[in-house]
């Protein structure tokens, strides 16, 4: 084969990809949409490929529906607008279903219940939420943990709050001391934090704050129900406890969000 | 030393360098393209600007206030986000160089403009006496000497908007930046953005040293 024809066969081969994607892009290619500067929820790792807790989750929901995932990295800011523009199917991104969010969006049923962790460097003296009384504070812009912080300002009294565009940026600031605490999911800052370049940071306190992480699809998306049901599936048979299993080095608790089957959610209570 | 470890950690370079290889390619071709579409409907706009009928010109001069007072971001946003709903759907690239070329179009017709008002009245005069079309003017008059004043603005906005391509994240395309910052986020270090500060430079810097050789070169006629 020539040069000519082999370029002329990918051609084809590409047109003729083309034309059945369109033909059947409503079963086969799930668009997933996802903030992949998140380990170890989601993330890119050396070889470009998408990596994480809520990627196996996604792949076995398409698997389970006779689909295919294919996900892309967006910016954090663009997640919200890629749902309701129907660019993606389906967003993961560690999502927090709050009642606006659903005013919006839907969601699948939940599969982990969150905590917030409170990072800092060794030997801050911070022990507890109390003691962040005076303290610099940081978190990740329009995030859960940021919402949290400021409904608590001043129950807390915390000294400043600074709002970051990434955990990375918001760690490095915590390591040169400009903030004294970050505020972030907990799941995140022990990754980071187990990183062999990362040395000198703990997690000082551990706060259980019940938001449940949820898969976002756009507001009455047709595959709602077929995505929970998948959910729910996963839960029964164990998958998802071995997911779990697998990204967070513990099992999970036995009647938690991750082994317990829910209907589409209504509000975030 | 701390400083080092965490921005110019060598293993997180070396890990780092083949995932940001990737999103270089994407963003020198969206540079690339942006800089073309753009440049080149930037001096038709800024003609329309100067030369045509009075509503046409309003509307121009409007398109270029605008353009240029609002966040490239939010220009990004409506081409990828928003049209899909007047059911037009443009790729990831295809939206990313609108958007980034509507932008530089702005810009660049302001440049061209001051350019071309700097060319002496004499020169518009003595080739409308030779009985030169107003195209032939433009082409073989007015801009060559327009074009010398505006090397140097013309490529600032260039570089300015190779290094605004790294919004393209936001419409899910990998450039280097994006790439960078996953790679900040896989390795929980900054060492990759300080990698991809030294590849821009590493492109960016000849182009501007270039740009001034041009600029010299067109200036030998007047010395």
């Amino acid at each position: 084969m020539t040069f000519k024809t082999r370029m002329l066969t990918g051609l084809a081969a590409a047109a003729l990809v083309a034309v059945s994607g369109l033909a059947a892009t409503a079963q086969e290619t799930l668009k997933i949409g996802s903030y992949p500067a998140n380990p170890p929820w989601e993330y890119k790792n050396e070889d470009g490929k998408f990596e994480g807790f809520e990627v196996d989750i996604i792949n076995e929901i398409a698997s389970r529906i006779g689909a295919e995932a294919e996900i892309s990295g967006l910016d954090f800011r663009a997640l919200f607008v890629a749902t309701a523009s129907r660019r993606v199917d389906a967003v993961i991104s560690s999502l927090t279903i709050t009642n606006e969010r659903l005013e919006a969006q839907s969601f699948t049923q939940p599969y982990f219940s969150g905590a917030l962790g409170v990072g800092t460097k060794d030997g801050a003296g911070i022990a507890s939420v109390a003691d962040l009384g005076g303290k610099r504070v940081g978190s990740i812009a329009t995030s859960f943990p940021e919402n949290w912080l400021k409904e608590r300002e001043g129950e807390i009294g915390y000294a400043s709050y600074s709002s970051y565009d990434s955990t990375a940026n918001m760690l490095t600031d915590l390591r040169s001391g400009r903030i004294d605490a970050a505020v972030n999911d907990i799941v995140g800052l022990r990754y980071a934090f187990n990183q062999e370049h990362m040395t000198g940071l703990s997690i000082a306190a551990e706060i259980p704050t019940g938001d449940k992480f949820a898969i976002m699809m756009p507001k009455g998306s047709e595959r709602l129900e077929a995505f929970n049901d998948a959910i729910s599936e996963m839960k029964t048979d164990g998958t998802m406890a071995k997911l779990y299993e697998k990204w967070f080095h513990v099992a999970p608790k036995a009647d938690s969000l991750t082994v317990t089957p829910l209907p589409v959610p209504t509000s975030a209570d | 030393m701390e400083i080092f470890d965490i921005f110019f950690n060598l293993d997180v370079m070396q890990r780092a360098f083949p995932i940001l290889m990737r999103g270089l390619l994407n963003t020198l071709l969206l540079g690339a393209s942006a800089i073309v579409v753009g440049g080149s409907l930037g001096v038709l706009i800024c003609l329309v600007r100067l030369y045509a009928a009075k509503p046409f010109r309003l509307l121009a001069t409007f398109y270029i206030d605008l353009l240029r007072a609002i966040p490239v971001l939010v220009v990004l946003i409506l081409v990828y986000y928003a049209l899909p709903f007047a059911g037009i759907v443009f790729s990831s690239f295809v939206a990313a160089t609108i958007a980034l070329s509507l932008v530089l179009a702005a810009y660049t017709a302001e440049v061209v403009r001051a350019g071309i008002e700097a060319v002496p009245k004499g020169q518009f005069e003595a080739s409308e006496a030779l009985g030169l079309s107003f195209l032939t003017t433009m082409r073989k008059v007015v801009l060559p000497q327009a074009f010398r004043m505006m090397i140097p603005p013309l490529a600032s906005y260039c570089v300015a908007i190779i290094k605004d391509t790294s919004l393209a994240s936001v419409v899910a395309m990998d450039d280097l930046l994006k790439q960078a910052t996953d790679a900040q986020a896989l390795f929980a270090n900054p060492t990759p953005l300080l990698l991809a500060a030294a590849i821009y430079a590493a492109f960016l810097w000849p182009l501007v040293r270039f740009t001034s050789w041009l600029e010299q070169h067109y200036k030998r006629g007047y010395r």
